[in-house]
């Protein structure tokens, strides 16, 4: 590195000393500005993706681009040289949907109560101020990143994703981002990408049905629609025609009414998926859909409507505490033994398709879940298409992304062999140029994979994320009142099962999931005779809990602690 | 090690030979079908008691069925299929139509938006669960059509949909094409929240009964001047300006169209003054309500809904389970019919909507129906009630062949359906359910046995019982885990 900047100004020779000697973030970006370092990685076996696999290859890395990879390749005087013999160097992954950087949202203030509220025949229409229902939300100014945020995802070989607000109806527009360790400005590849859209109606209120998710998202595109013709009508002929209003939300939703931004819904069963892509039609937009869990029992009808799908990696899994393993309907248990098929029935129909993680606590069980699709009849160059050229091609960078060639930028894996092998670990990835190596695992490597490969492995549920599990003592705020909950969970996987008790009674979580720190508990409270859905949504940091609880069109924030030394399990 | 080889290779083995297993099936079903369906076009019930519901009974009968409509019904020597039809023995069997229920919550995502007191905007047909067991059961129970209706959580709720139980088929191919539009209403106790409340939560307007009507009295006034304002639009086109056209607003479109009659009001109602209340409303507006649902106090106000031309569906014999029920009697079915109300029983239940018939026969104990008024209470006058007469409610030439195959007279406790029929079609076969039960139980003990096996999955907490699984009622049919339903939406 001296050598490289020792013609350079002292000043900038100064920077670099301090860079080597703080290792500070900052004085990194300089550095990359700088021009990065230059890399000849050397005899190692490289799977370009796109083209013939090179044996004892070199890759040239300089200003965070591929600047030649080959077998044949001369190394240049300024590059460091990392003898890779032994290693195997892929394209960066991508992981095509996450929530990633972005802190988990703030709990929305009970609805206001006030009088007037909620009077006369349009009451509590939908207010422009709620969240969830603002297409314009954008991701950007909301990614905070620093130079661990994404240190469990690069251990994963994951190195560029797709991140989007995390819930909500109008979610937001999304960014595709390099999981590197720098500000998210110099991070993000290209946004918007999409707008994102969940149908998701634990909220307060309108619409807190299904049925008013779905007509609040026609009358919003219908007012797009009207929006565009008023504007364009008064561009037309300025003078005569009164000046429509300026909304953000309605120009928020104009490259999406005209085809311009897609969309991507947020759906995982058939009828979802088929929802989503009625009302795409319906109106004519560009869509993605996100997760597609059952997507491999639609697979010729996706692939007729030419669909592509942000497909899930994160397979359903028995939740823990299922005494009676007969308890659980046929069609649960046919979900999970067909969920890892999913890749290989959209494959065999042509549709396309790029994996996401489907919030994976473990980053790491994202390869894993990849071969449990390539056991279930996924070709391995297609799984890899999947994490690489496909999610580049989907994301319109397959320029710059998705493989491994002259030009590209430089987000490489380099693992000590098959990808999709079960004892293979990541040594080292690049992200833009920079090297980032990877920490071998905390946990002794006991028997082979089952360490690193936590959902592949039996030998690893005892050591699995308990983030959720452990008796919690929960505050709900209400107006006026504070009622005190007590959530008792066990969790396995990503599955979270337990019970919730109230002052108004017990009820069993019909369905929980850890979606990243996100805990999501759905139960049905019998009050007052009458059946309550409910759904809980909340974040987890240590062992405190703070979010929202969702019930008959009302929200209420609540927070909780979990109590000590009474780990249930 | 070898021993874990030789595991996984039973099992991958065991799951080829299910999947193989499951794809013949397949296969079989689908030729059965293709068979029923385009190769031989007709099928012949014959040798059976037909209720018909419309023109009495047919001892020793005969239903000649082409394309999925009745071509013939008559006696057994009159009606005769073509060379190729399939046949139907039904000896000793009765047949009926199949039951409308007018009054269902079943196979749907979402059942109130509740949030605000007027939600017009909102169609049932948007969270519709063709994969809700439910369907398949009541099915079994013989009803083959049903009116899918928002709940009563306030006073203007959704727009309803109407399906078939073709169980197994995707949506699109369940929708009655032909249907009607209906609009769910709701007066009383649900959509002034008397009985539901959230601690520290403001009440939502209305919070009485004059104020339920007041919603409605002014969506009905939003509604006509959001038709003035498309009709000005409209003129001003016709003179050949060039005028912005409205906002189209999806709430006060449905309400426009429930003053065109475009779209018909089901309203949820129990008092007697509430049910005259109504009706005054929409006399005011120029309009009628269609159908009253529940009505629990018809018969007190019996002449004047038959004057206002509603029809009325009712809860036959439930009373007393909140204070607006209090004045029910059973009576009122047979009381309603006496003064010219068409009257239909409806389910609003899962479990009700199965045993259509039995729910009938009471009526043939309180207030002395006759047989055929009775069956028609679940069959022929909630078809009526969803504009769907000329189609389905009667085994009537020209009508679609949807049929209930009894084991003995329908209004017999110890009867049962034996087969279902839509449109021709065999879509409940008692036979075949027995016969596919003990392959589902075989499926589940494979699939738990592959779990149990495959060491990715967390081990169930306790030690498998040794005995030989057995098989829950809701796994028949791979159901999944359905949206809780509400009491008497």
């Amino acid at each position: 590195m001296k050598h490289n900047k020792s013609k350079r100004s002292l000043g900038v020779g100064l920077a670099t000393l301090l860079l080597i000697v703080s290792g500070s973030v900052g004085w990194l970006d300089v550095a990359r500005a700088d021009g990065g370092e230059v890399y000849a990685l050397r005899g190692a076996t490289i799977v370009t993706v796109t083209g013939a696999v090179i044996q004892k290859g070199t890759i040239v890395i300089r200003k965070g681009l591929i600047e030649s990879v080959g077998a044949e390749i001369s190394i240049p005087g300024d590059a460091r040289v990392i003898d890779a013999t032994g290693l195997t160097i892929y394209p960066g992954l991508f992981d095509s949907y996450t929530n990633l950087g972005l802190n988990p949202p703030p709990a929305p203030p009970a609805p206001a109560g006030g009088p007037g509220q909620g009077r006369g025949f349009q009451p509590a229409p939908p207010s422009p101020a709620e969240s969830g229902l603002l297409p314009e939300t954008d991701v950007v100014g909301q990614l905070q990143t620093n130079a661990t945020t994404f240190e469990a995802q690069r251990a994963a070989g994951i190195t560029t994703a797709l991140t989007g607000p995390r819930s909500g109806i109008f979610q937001g527009r999304s960014a595709l981002i390099n999981l590197g360790s720098e500000t998210p400005d110099r991070l993000i590849i290209r946004t918007p990408f999409s707008l994102n859209i969940g149908f998701s109606s634990a909220r307060g209120g309108y619409p807190n049905s299904l049925m008013g998710v779905f007509a609040f998202l026609r009358q919003s595109l219908l007012d797009a629609r009207h929006y565009r013709e008023e504007w364009a009508r008064h561009r037309q002929s300025p003078r005569g025609t009164a000046r429509p209003e300026i909304s953000k939300s309605m120009e928020a939703l104009q490259p999406v009414i005209n085809g311009e931004l897609p969309v991507i819904f947020n759906v995982n069963n058939v009828r979802e998926m088929k929802r989503a892509i009625a009302l795409a039609e319906e109106f004519e937009l560009k869509y993605l859909l996100n997760g597609g869990l059952q997507s491999y029992q639609i697979a010729d009808f996706l692939k007729s409507k030419r669909a592509t799908l942000l497909l899930s990696l994160s397979f359903p899994q028995r939740p823990a505490g299922i005494e009676d393993p007969e308890s659980e309907s046929i069609e649960v248990l046919r979900e999970r033994a067909a969920a890892p098929g999913a890749a290989a029935a959209l494959h065999k129909a042509g549709v396309s398709f790029a994996f996401t993680s489907g919030g994976l606590s473990r980053p790491t069980d994202y390869l894993v879940n990849a071969q449990r699709a390539i056991q279930a009849g996924l070709p391995k160059e297609a799984a890899l298409k999947a994490l690489t050229i496909n999610a580049a091609t989907i994301f319109g960078v397959d320029q710059q992304l998705g493989s491994i060639e002259k030009g590209k930028i430089a987000n490489l894996v380099l693992a000590t062999g098959d990808i999709f092998a079960p004892n293979t670990v990541v040594r080292h990835v690049f992200i833009d140029g920079k090297k980032f190596d990877i920490k071998a695992p905390e946990t002794p490597r006991g028997n082979g994979s089952a360490s690193r490969r936590g959902a592949g492995g039996g030998a690893v549920e005892a050591a699995v994320g308990q983030l959720a599990a452990g008796v919690w003592n929960i505050t709900l705020q209400t107006p006026g009142n504070e009622v005190a909950s007590t959530l008792t969970l066990q969790q396995s996987g990503d599955s979270v099962s337990g019970e919730v008790s109230t002052p108004f009674g017990t009820a069993r979580i019909s369905q929980g999931r850890i979606a990243g720190t996100e805990l999501i508990l759905n139960y049905t409270l019998n009050f007052q005779g009458q059946e309550l859905p409910i759904e809980a949504r909340g974040q987890i940091e240590g062992n405190s809990i703070r979010g929202t609880m969702g019930a008959m069109g009302q929200s209420f924030s609540f927070n909780g602690t979990r109590r000590p030394n009474q780990e249930s399990k | 090690m070898m021993e874990q080889y030789m595991d996984r290779y039973t099992e991958r083995q065991q799951l080829i030979r299910l999947m193989i297993a499951s794809s013949l099936l397949f296969a079989l079903t689908v030729t059965t079908l293709a068979q029923q369906g385009s190769l031989n076009p007709e099928v012949l019930i014959r040798n059976a008691t037909i209720l018909t519901a419309s023109h009495g009974t047919i001892e020793d009968g005969s239903i000649l069925i082409r394309d999925g409509k009745i071509v013939a019904v008559g006696k057994s020597a009159e009606v005769k299929g073509s060379a190729g039809a399939r046949i139907i023995e039904a000896k000793g069997m009765y047949v009926t139509p199949g039951f409308v229920d007018s009054h269902s919550h079943t196979a749907l995502d979402a059942i109130n938006e509740g949030s605000v007191s007027v939600t017009s905007m909102v169609r049932m047909r948007d969270v519709i669960n063709d994969t809700d067991v439910n369907i398949y059961r009541q099915l079994a129970g013989g009803t083959t059509t049903i009116h899918q209706l928002h709940g009563s959580a306030n006073a203007i709720g959704g727009q309803n949909s109407i399906i078939k139980l073709k169980w197994g088929r995707p949506v699109e191919q369940m929708y009655v094409g032909d249907a009607p539009q209906t609009i769910k209403f709701a007066l009383g106790e649900n959509p002034k929240q008397a009985n539901f409340s959230i601690p520290g939560q403001p009440r939502r307007f209305p919070a009485t009964r004059m104020g339920v009507e007041e919603t409605i009295r002014q969506a009905f006034t939003e509604g006509r001047e959001y038709l003035q304002r498309w009709a000005s639009y409209e003129a001003a086109r016709q003179r050949g300006e060039n005028p912005v056209p409205p906002r189209r607003d999806l709430k006060l479109e449905a309400i426009a169209d429930v003053l065109r009659g475009k779209i018909d009001i089901h309203s949820h109602c129990y008092r007697a003054d509430e049910i005259a209340m109504l009706m005054r409303l929409c006399e005011e507006f120029g309009i009628r309500v269609h159908t009253l649902q529940h009505t629990l106090e018809g018969y007190k106000v019996a002449p004047e809904i038959a004057r206002h031309g509603a029809s009325a569906s009712i809860l036959p014999d439930w009373w007393a389970y909140k204070m607006e029920a209090y004045d029910a009697i059973p009576f009122n079915a047979a009381v309603m019919t006496r003064r010219g109300v068409v009257v239909s029983i409806h389910s609003d239940s899962n479990e009700h909507a199965r045993r259509f018939y039995q729910e009938a026969a009471k009526m043939l104990k309180y207030g002395d129906l006759t047989e055929e008024e009775a069956l028609r209470l679940v069959t022929l006058n909630p078809a009526i009630q969803l504009r769907l007469e000329k189609r389905i409610g009667s085994i009537d030439v020209g009508k679609d062949a949807d049929l209930v195959l009894f084991n003995g007279h329908p209004f017999s406790i110890y009867s049962r359906p034996e087969m279902t029929l839509i449109e021709g079609e065999v879509f409940f076969d008692r036979k075949d359910d027995l016969v596919r039960r003990e392959k589902l139980a075989a499926e589940k003990r494979a699939l738990i046995e592959r779990e149990r096996r495959n060491p990715s999955q967390p081990q169930p907490t306790q030690p498998r019982p040794a005995q030989r699984p057995t098989i829950s009622e809701d796994d028949l049919d791979g159901h999944l885990h359905g949206y809780p339903n509400w009491k008497r939406n």
